[in-house]
């Protein structure tokens, strides 16, 4: 489908392109079965970041407050990118492990399933 | 002399909205009303269109001048007595906050797409409409914002909400709504909110919401709230009239109103459950949980209505079923949503009392204790040992409804519900498979959405690094205006008039 | 069973005749309460019929002037001089 209009063209770039991020990307990151976070988190970084810099530097220390990140053990987590399953390389950069804008990564980690059984 | 026979109603009506108007001989027609055939709607004869209420204008003057005064006679009660103090908790007054940053912005924008609307049709009958209703959304803007001034001097952020309309994360939601609507054509407008907002669903918050307003002692809001209710039932009415007369005029018309039927309906429903959670976690006094409402109002009403359309061959809107299995859950995910970004609210989070989760547990049964009973415990918890939590990284937001990512899948309450929609190799995600199918019919329109944590991590939210950065830009103050309930100056001050100590100084803001 | 329609008034001294007219023409009409409210649902077909309120009133009433105390309503709207009627076609 497509928008009715008036006017011969109706045709707008994207409002969130890439190009208006300065050599970064914007994507997005969620940890499944800890809902204490309510939604997928969003991130601005350099595609040449190495993506267990990312986990340790940026990730933990945003989900601090959940018990169950003490415990976390990145080594070990199943990923999907864009909802299809997917194993990265964690000395890899962005760029190298294929995440580029606007992707969206899930984690789950065996074992930390959230608190009260509930995935919370 | 003879009596003169007075008219009847019917004759009053068609007197006084009929004939009114002329066939453009200077320019064609189309050239004067460019805007009511590029949706596709075919009309054949504009007379057809009809007010039931047949209001003229001379008795709506009458009318609406009448419910002023009564309206204006309360609020200066309310003012002289100090109404503010008979609320029933301060925590309520965060309703009423919400309500002036997110809704009455919402009328001052129908005032303006009515007005657009009813210049952009060329029958007269709905011009007439079009133009009352505009006067009527201006009026509620007004008086709005006349009551509330009242609040704004004892309680803090309510000091720019037209500065925060233009600017907050929260309030894209309300905001891109109408912009949605009014950045459509003229019939689409009045289809959507017309009919999809008001007659389906605003109900929903003018009935429950303000008869709990009463519930909760607030006089302003419960009077002005009727009041304005008094002129949506006639929108409402309007509103079902639009649609029967798009569909009795032409069968071409059914598909494009069922398609309308579907998005909007999605997006009032998305949009309501501030309003549902407004009712659940923001009146201390409960008057009737969101899932009542919604089985009252959607479930019996709302269905009901859509019964009575189905001899149009319209059916019921897409995804009811899914807003239906939702009525569980929407408010408490929606709660913990505002609770955990309340660093960039400008109103106040808690957990709430005790009583009240033996309230919602009531109310919401198992899902509710195994779930968000515990989660609230563990914030109360973390709260009381000095850790309030607040999550202050930027969330995904939905490309449509602009509300955080926060809903799960329809059948499954632990697993996050995102889609992915893709348009010319760009890549955006939408909160549900009703917003999904919303930007995919129209995804050049939705490519252009400015989702704010987009727009900070690109630096156009005046240069923002942070979302404390990004609250200053709001024009919000830490802990005064944003942050926990527990021990704000609205807190505080209210203890203080509880307890009749000599007044505190009512409000540290500057005007914005 | 038909669907119900309704209607909703503040539950202030105005309204209060008009609601006792109501209930008495309409045998099947329900009457809920809540805070500042009363709504009335009713099965198929709901009317407010002006001899009625008039009586209830003691003076002259227009059916206009239920705007001023109405809250809202479910249903499609036939008005004239002598009634209101608010009823589903199915």
């Amino acid at each position: 489908m497509t928008v009715k209009h008036l006017g011969e063209r109706y045709e707008f770039e994207s409002e969130n392109r890439e190009a208006r991020y300065g050599g970064d990307i914007n994507f997005y990151i969620q940890w499944e079965k800890h809902l204490l976070y309510s939604c997928p988190s969003a991130y601005r970084a350099p595609v040449e970041m190495i993506l267990r810099d990312f986990m340790e530097q940026m990730f933990k220390p945003d989900y601090a407050t959940h018990p169950d990140t003490a415990k976390l053990d990145i080594e070990t987590l199943e990923w999907e990118l864009d909802q299809k399953p997917w194993q990265p390389e964690l000395d890899k950069s962005f760029k190298d492990n294929g995440i580029g804008h606007m992707t969206y990564l899930q984690i789950r980690s065996p074992g930390l399933d959230g608190m009260f059984g509930t995935g919370i | 002399m003879a009596k003169a026979k007075r008219l009847g109603l019917k004759e009053r009506y068609s007197l006084m909205t009929r004939g009114l108007d002329w066939e453009t001989t200077y320019q064609p027609m189309d050239e004067v009303f460019p805007y009511d055939k590029y949706e596709g709607i075919k009309i054949i004869d504009w007379d057809k269109w009809e007010d039931p209420f047949r209001l003229t204008m001379e008795s709506y003057w009458k009318y609406q001048s009448e419910k002023e005064r009564k309206l204006y006679a309360i609020l200066d009660a309310f003012q002289q007595n100090n109404g503010q103090l008979n609320i029933s908790d301060a925590r309520y007054m965060n309703a009423v906050k919400l309500w002036l940053q997110g809704i009455t912005p919402l009328e001052y924008a129908a005032h303006r797409g009515f007005a657009h609307a009813g210049r952009a049709f060329r029958g007269a009958g709905a011009r007439v409409a079009c133009q009352m209703q505009s006067i009527d959304e201006l009026r509620h803007a007004q008086t709005q914002l006349h009551a509330f001034s009242h609040y704004n001097k004892f309680f803090n952020g309510m000091h720019g909400f037209a500065h925060l309309r233009d600017r907050a994360w929260y309030l894209s939601i309300p905001k891109s709504f109408f912009e949605d609507a009014m950045s459509a054509g003229p019939f689409e407008f009045v289809t959507s909110i017309s009919f999809a907002f008001e007659y389906v669903l605003t109900n929903l918050l003018f009935m429950p919401f303000v008869s709990g307003a009463a519930y909760n002692g607030d006089m302003a809001t419960t009077t002005f709230g009727f009041s304005a209710q008094s002129d949506e039932s006639r929108h409402m009415t309007l509103g079902l009239e639009v649609v029967k007369f798009m569909l009795e005029q032409h069968e071409d018309n059914v598909p494009i109103v069922q398609a309308w039927l579907d998005k909007w309906f999605w997006r009032g429903y998305r949009l309501l459950g501030l309003v549902g959670t407004m009712m659940d976690y923001m009146l201390p006094k409960k008057v009737m949980s969101w899932k009542e409402a919604w089985e009252i109002y959607w479930e019996e009403n709302g269905i009901a209505l859509f019964h009575d359309l189905s001899r149009y061959g319209i059916r019921l809107p897409k995804y009811h079923e899914v807003a239906t299995k939702e009525k569980t859950r929407v408010t408490h995910e929606l709660w913990a949503t505002l609770y955990q970004y309340g660093n960039a609210l400008g109103l106040h989070t808690w957990v709430p009392e005790d009583e009240e989760l033996d309230w919602m547990s009531e109310k919401y049964g198992d899902l509710f204790d195994t779930m968000y009973r515990p989660r609230l415990l563990f914030l109360r918890e973390q709260e009381q040992a000095g850790n309030r939590y607040f999550n202050n990284r930027l969330p995904m937001v939905c490309q449509v409804c602009q509300i955080p990512v926060f809903y799960t899948e329809p059948d499954d309450p632990q697993k996050q519900c995102v889609r992915i929609v893709e348009w010319a190799d760009t890549k955006h995600h939408c909160c549900s498979d009703g917003c999904a199918d919303i930007f995919n019919r129209e995804p050049e329109k939705f490519v252009q959405s400015l989702i704010p944590p987009q727009q900070i991590y690109r630096g156009d939210a005046g240069g923002a690094r942070d979302i404390f950065e990004y609250a200053e830009w709001l024009h919000l103050k830490k802990d005064i205006d944003t942050g926990e309930y527990n021990g704000s100056p609205d807190h505080q001050n209210w203890e203080a008039w509880q307890s009749q100590q000599p007044t505190p100084q009512a409000n540290s803001d500057e005007a914005a | 069973m038909a669907d119900n329609v309704f209607i909703a008034f503040q539950n202030n001294a105005e309204a209060q005749p008009i609601i006792e007219a109501i209930l008495e023409d309409n045998p099947a009409a329900v009457a809920n309460e809540s805070p500042g409210m009363v709504k009335i649902d009713c099965p198929g077909r709901l009317v407010v019929r002006r001899e009625t309120v008039e009586e209830k009133m003691g003076r002259d009433f227009d059916l206009q002037e239920m705007h001023i105390n109405l809250i809202s309503l479910g249903g499609n709207i036939d008005e004239d001089d002598d009634e209101f009627v608010i009823a589903w076609n199915t």
